[in-house]
């Protein structure tokens, strides 16, 4: 039979330091779900049937985690691009790393959340909305 | 979510990560804590799924799934859980391999439980990943992929997320929370006495084994009976890495541990190592438990008598 060792397994420590590190990121939890969808109904601008004005326009939105900011390229009168420039979120930029695409696809900021990101995706939106409201909404 | 609440305890239930999560509160300060604490629990169990789910296209082990050749940020979740697989899988000479989602795909577990849609993903068709495609840097807390690979953490995500959900209930005269048969105890249950686990018979699960009794410790077991592949006849979900086919060898291990994340991550690499390979595993990291072959023969490493009632 193997002898058990006697020094203390690093697996054993990492399993304890994983959860740690995530106590430590300060997650908030407290925050039904339901509550950020509510208030983003209220931001789904209004079609904009004579189209943006060309320019290149920053906004940014707020979260309970942190703060999300874009960069929204026009061209032609068109969304044609848009960045997310910075995040100051506990959760990374990839968690919404497909909602700039979506907003180019749907040209408006009403994009769908994600999954798992919602503050961080109602703070996207709220970016998106704030840029596209200095491009002449 | 059902609801029971006495004066000696409040237990409730949800459907949460494919599976019946229940807590039980022993003698909680008002029911009004009690609902706030098990709402905790089950938030914890939302954030991971939505972080680990890989029937979710948009999880975000499914959007770092394609995310190929270049370091990508990841939430501090993900990153522990990917550093502890890749330390488990390096560990276990390849018997653990986080990088097996493709695989899994293409045994026909692929669908959402949830939706009940079909996840298919770029990597099922191509030559298999293993755990050397995914790289970590710690400073920079992100994760690199050389080939596009599909991280399956199913065999983690649970008992991290026990191990998360936990915090939720500290501070209370004792608790149990039970994922789907993997558990995390504190304390005394509601009639005083110790938390009691029964071990299921892997060939009949209705059928009690023998029963435990264990208190301050994470409890989890892998079993190849829950989950059948719908592609290939005699595969069940726990596949090994090595060879992409399930072993006949062991039918159940059932580890004791302090944390959940270390339970769930050696069950299911001694499921695939075998009952002598297997219990060298549990000894070396200092944990207890069980081992039933095919044919239900019992290796135990030495402590885990301590716990039989």
């Amino acid at each position: 039979m193997a002898k058990r060792s006697s020094l203390p397994s690093e697996l054993l420590a990492l399993s304890s330091l994983a959860v740690l590190g995530v106590y430590a990121a300060g997650y908030l939890l407290t925050e039904p779900a339901a509550n950020l969808v509510q208030q983003a109904s209220h931001l789904v601008p209004r079609t904009q049937a004579s189209g943006y004005r060309d320019g290149t326009y920053l906004g940014s939105g707020r979260s309970p985690f942190g703060d999300v900011y874009v960069t929204v390229l026009i061209e032609h009168h068109a969304i044609t691009r848009v960045w997310i420039s910075y995040v100051t979120t506990t959760f990374p930029a990839s968690a919404i790393g497909s909602l700039p695409d979506a907003v180019v696809s749907r040209q408006n900021a009403a994009v769908d959340f994600i999954t798992g990101a919602t503050a961080s995706s109602l703070a996207f939106i709220q970016a998106v909305q704030s840029a596209l409201a200095t491009a002449g909404v | 979510m059902r609801v029971i609440s006495s004066r000696s305890g409040h237990r409730a239930s949800a459907i949460l990560m494919d599976t019946d999560v229940t807590v039980r509160l022993v003698a909680p300060a008002s029911e009004a804590d009690a609902e706030r604490r098990v709402r905790e629990v089950f938030a914890w169990f939302r954030q991971v799924e939505a972080v680990c789910s890989r029937f979710e296209p948009d999880s975000e082990v499914m959007c770092l799934s394609r995310q190929v050749g270049r370091p990508w940020p990841v939430s501090p979740l993900l990153y522990e859980l990917v550093r502890f697989a890749l330390t488990l899988a390096r560990e276990t000479g390849g018997a653990f391999d986080p990088a097996i989602g493709g695989q899994m795909e293409r045994l026909g577990f692929d669908r959402s439980y949830r939706t009940g849609r079909r996840i298919v993903s770029p990597d099922a068709g191509a030559a298999r990943a293993t755990y050397r495609d995914i790289r970590i840097d710690p400073k920079q807390r992100t994760i690199s992929l050389n080939r596009p690979v599909v991280i399956d953490l199913g065999a983690l995500s649970k008992g991290f997320a026990i191990d998360l959900a936990a915090r939720a209930l500290a501070g209370t005269a004792g608790y149990a929370i039970d994922a789907g048969g993997d558990l995390y105890l504190r304390g005394r249950n509601e009639h005083g006495g110790p938390w009691r686990v029964g071990v299921r018979n892997p060939r009949a699960p209705g059928e009690i084994l023998e029963v435990l009794s264990v208190t301050d410790a994470a409890v989890c077991t892998s079993a190849g009976y829950a989950r059948v592949s719908t592609t290939t006849r005699s595969v069940h979900h726990l596949i090994d890495p090595r060879t992409g086919r399930s072993n006949d060898g062991v039918a159940s291990v059932t580890v004791i541990a302090p944390t959940g994340l270390l339970a769930d991550g050696l069950a299911t690499a001694a499921f695939v190592l075998g009952p002598s390979a297997g219990r060298r595993l549990l000894e070396r990291h200092g944990v207890e438990g069980l081992i039933l072959s095919g044919a239900l023969e019992r290796t135990a490493t030495p402590g885990f008598a301590a716990y039989c009632a």
